[in-house]
């Protein structure tokens, strides 16, 4: 039933003092900021920190949230900004996030780059997950926003600070960069696609 | 609209593909999408692709996000509770300090149209320059470049702050 109270009326709660339904967003929104931020990072342990700093930082501006925009996408806004100044740090040099440079800044080590052997047994949406961990970062994030976090094009656009077409555009490429990878290292597995 | 978009479709399969993830987002518009219906129901090459895209959309879309450690909410909710929520910042931005900062540019603009329109030559004689500036009443000093400077910041911040708004108004 708690998945029924929606998003506005939990922030009013919180706003006006009632710290512990704050919760309730922690939970209905965790997978989806742990996911896009691991995508980005490619690293669990960071991402869980990063997360965590996501949820921390919405909850310290929750005041400056208007309902112009649905939460999630705000929260996300949060979690893509986060995830940019984290890699910024970590790299040591500035770079802008238009010039598509943050794949070449994200580690795609861990789980992305483990071959996948033929004598386990994988589920395909776990191919799938793999598949989308070695896509440069960037695209990872606008496939995980557009088809797990369920965000419109405009809304992804607002959270990555972008032009609509232009993440029409990117988002096209980056699915044809993940059927490239497919073709590369799932074909066996994933054939029907 | 139409026009552009036929002599897309075909030429190669990646405008194919483009057209077919474009119908499937539904993203393009019906005219569009009426054609596309056709091309997949008519033409063997645009069936068999979108039936690929179909396929590969449905299973990108049955994903499931990752998952967390056990304890992230507690950790979260631990943080939190030395944590203060901050004021909104339309609360502490005067809205007036704005306004007077737009008062003063206006009337820094109104004071330029008026000496100029005070300067110009109403004579319409062949030959005869209707403009005119009497250069010899400023000082030809370095008095004005400290006070054009801040009057350059003071626009910026200005300009800054009136977009800041504007995007904020529109998200």
């Amino acid at each position: 039933m708690q998945e029924a109270i929606q998003d506005a009326d939990i922030i009013q709660r919180v706003l006006k003092g009632e710290q512990q339904a704050f919760s309730i967003l922690v939970d209905r929104y965790q997978h989806f900021v742990f996911t896009i931020v691991l995508r980005m990072v490619n690293n669990r342990e960071e991402a869980e920190e990063l997360a965590q700093d996501t949820f921390v930082k919405a909850y310290r501006f929750l005041a400056d949230f208007n309902n112009n925009s649905k939460f999630s996408t705000w929260l996300y806004s949060i979690a893509n900004n986060t995830c940019l100044s984290f890699l910024r740090k970590k790299q040591g040099i500035t770079i802008s996030a238009e010039e598509g440079q943050i794949s070449l800044l994200a580690e795609r080590t861990g789980m992305a780059e483990k071959a996948p052997s033929r004598s386990e047994e994988r589920s395909q949406k776990a191919l799938m997950a793999l598949a989308i961990q070695k896509l440069p970062a960037q695209d990872a994030e606008l496939i995980t926003l557009f088809y797990m976090a369920e965000q419109s094009l405009d809304e992804i656009g607002t959270i990555t600070g972008t032009d609509t077409n232009h993440v029409k555009v990117k988002l096209f490429r980056a699915r044809q960069k993940l059927k490239t990878i497919i073709e590369k290292y799932y074909s066996n597995e994933l054939s029907h696609l | 609209m139409i026009i552009n978009f036929i002599p897309a479709m075909g030429n190669n399969a990646e405008d194919m593909d483009m057209q077919l993830w474009a119908y499937i987002d539904k993203q393009c518009s019906d005219a569009e999408a009426q054609l596309i219906t056709t091309l997949i129901a008519t033409d063997k090459d645009w069936a068999t692709q979108y039936k690929q895209l179909l396929s590969f959309n449905n299973e990108l879309s049955s994903t499931e996000p990752e998952q967390p450690s056990m304890r992230f909410s507690k950790n979260v909710m631990d943080s939190i509770t030395a944590t203060k929520i901050a004021p909104a910042t339309k609360t502490y931005v005067n809205p007036w300090v704005l306004r007077g900062i737009a008062g003063v540019f206006g009337l820094l603009l109104v004071t330029v149209f008026i000496y100029i329109l005070s300067g110009l030559n109403w004579n319409t004689a062949p030959g005869a320059s209707s403009f005119h500036l009497d250069y010899s009443k400023m000082e030809t000093g370095s008095w004005w470049i400290p006070f054009a400077l801040v009057n350059i910041v003071l626009l910026i911040i200005f300009i800054d702050a009136v977009l800041r708004r504007r995007r904020t108004a529109h998200k």
